[in-house]
């Protein structure tokens, strides 16, 4: 090593120890005071007791839940992370299984449980479909 | 490139050293993989990847910026300079992974091309906390790809070894970089003391090696205070230059390496041709002064590389006045054939005016 160079290092660390401190510094004094949390999903209902009927995929498990009476919900775990930035839910009953043609139930988001009150709205055979309003595409389709 | 540049020129030191670099990754991806499967159960693969390729590229940069000042402290580190820079090119490929990985899974699923994403998702440009950190690892690792594309002796030939010198440093900026890159993103998000501690204890050890050996090579380029014999700068006495060993010395703003090896001295520019090395911390091989940077051979008398290899270096005149070394910093063209002082004729020479002295007081 030329005594140029030498000195060239010289001078990168004599920059370099007056920066590293202030920068390990500054990313301590902003350090969050908790840690970040998923978001909390708002009026999530408690679970309906049974399990009516229930199909699963590598991404959703869904269930249908119901309570003895007519009252019917509908209980969708996403097991894997979406990739997707957004994705609706849909009930449809339809042989097509196409959004449009079922019911808005509402939206996923992180990796959770997800329980939708569906009323009488259960039928006997439905599809659940999860949709990407912003891809305009279907994400997956789960038959109970 | 020419087709006379092979790619990697393999020996047995070379091929070790690459074996005990995969044994050492291996192990630490062992380790890692199974510490992170532990304690989160239920993490992907693609997050496995990612945390694991980023540790393990940032841990061996800090091994890499480390081997440099401990070769200048001690030099039974020099072993591990000699191929630095397979350790660097996989380190490279290594964060190269990671950045991959990172980018496919934050930013490749969207509308909007990738990189485009990775520099407008987070916009919190004005925030420390919040800054996208992922913009100092992408420069980072800009920087080192270019060290590694560059790490061929071709480029070092094509552009000169200042150049491809200067352009290596970058690696000071490479590494402020990824630290920030560290530090305000993973940090932020784990908050984990223990991982601040690590961080700090690797900073602070590459930052105080580069300080101790900084303050040990200043030493050297300093001038000695010579007395002066007919344009002859004393420099230092035979006992002090180990056998096979050089002693370096900075006369007249000349870096010069002085050898001693077989009764004799030579002295030779300290600056291997190669990349700069320093000849100087070398020793005598099979009578062949040898880089201790990369195994550049050069002979003593003449500063010639031994055929068929065509590189040389400068070499000065030397003189022995009693045990006392005088050099002329006046440089020899490179490979210019020089006599070597020997020492055993001083000795003689000494040895007989003392003998002289001592009979003329009997």
């Amino acid at each position: 090593m030329t005594p140029t160079l030498r000195k060239h290092h010289r001078t990168a660390w004599f920059f370099l120890l007056g920066f590293l401190p202030v920068l390990f510094l500054a990313a301590i004094a902003v350090l969050p005071e908790t840690k970040p949390t998923p978001a909390p999903i708002d009026d999530q209902p408690t679970a309906l007791p049974a399990v009516l009927k229930s199909g699963e995929t590598k991404q959703f498990a869904a269930r249908m839940r119901g309570a003895g009476n007519e009252e019917r919900q509908l209980e969708i775990e996403v097991l894997r992370p979406l990739t997707n930035a957004a994705a609706l839910v849909y009930l449809t009953t339809g042989p097509q299984a196409r959004p449009q043609d079922g019911i808005l139930l509402g939206s996923l988001s992180s990796q959770n449980i997800y329980r939708f009150n569906i009323g009488e709205n259960g039928g006997p055979q439905p599809i659940i479909v999860v949709f990407d309003p912003i891809k305009n595409s279907v994400i997956q389709t789960i038959k109970l | 490139m020419s087709v006379n540049y092979a790619p990697v020129l393999w020996n047995r030191q070379k091929k070790l050293y690459d074996r005990l670099m995969a044994g050492f990754m291996a192990l630490f991806l062992a380790v890692f993989i199974g510490l992170q499967l532990a304690v989160y159960p239920n993490i992907t693969v693609e997050t496995l990847i990612i945390r694991a390729s980023g540790s393990l590229a940032f841990l061996m940069l800090h091994i890499i910026l480390c081997i440099g000042p401990l070769a200048r402290i001690d030099r039974r580190f020099l072993p591990l300079l000699y191929n630095r820079r397979h350790l660097g090119v996989t380190m490279c490929c290594v964060a190269l992974v990671h950045g991959i990985f990172n980018l496919v899974q934050f930013h490749s699923l969207g509308n909007v091309d990738p990189l485009i994403s990775m520099f407008t998702s987070n916009v919190n440009y004005g925030s420390i906390g919040r800054f996208p950190f992922e913009v100092f690892g992408f420069f980072s690792l800009l920087i080192l790809m270019l060290m590694a594309t560059t790490s061929h002796d071709f480029w070092l030939k094509n552009l000169t070894p200042r150049i491809w010198k200067t352009l290596h440093m970058m690696v000071y900026f490479a590494y402020a970089m990824l630290l920030a890159h560290v530090l305000l993103g993973v940090i932020q998000l784990e908050k984990s003391p223990v991982l601040i501690g690590l961080l700090a204890l690797g900073a602070t050890t590459v930052a105080g090696l580069h300080t101790w050996a900084a303050v040990l090579t200043k030493r050297q380029d300093t001038e000695p205070e010579a007395g002066l014999l007919e344009g002859f700068h004393r420099v230092c006495q035979v006992g002090e230059i180990a056998e096979n060993r050089a002693k370096t010395v900075m006369v007249g703003g000349e870096n010069i390496a002085i050898f001693k090896y077989d009764g004799k001295l030579s002295a030779v520019s300290n600056l291997c041709r190669h990349q700069n090395g320093p000849l100087g911390e070398g020793k005598i091989v099979d009578g062949c002064i040898t880089c201790p940077w990369h195994g550049y051979q050069y002979l003593p008398h003449n500063g010639q590389s031994p055929p068929p290899f065509t590189e040389k270096v400068e070499t000065y005149d030397l003189r022995l006045e009693g045990d006392w070394v005088y050099v002329n910093p006046k440089p020899y063209p490179e490979g210019t054939e020089r006599p070597p002082c020997s020492i055993h004729n001083t000795l003689e020479k000494l040895s007989k005016i003392a003998e002289a002295y001592e009979n003329g007081r009997q």
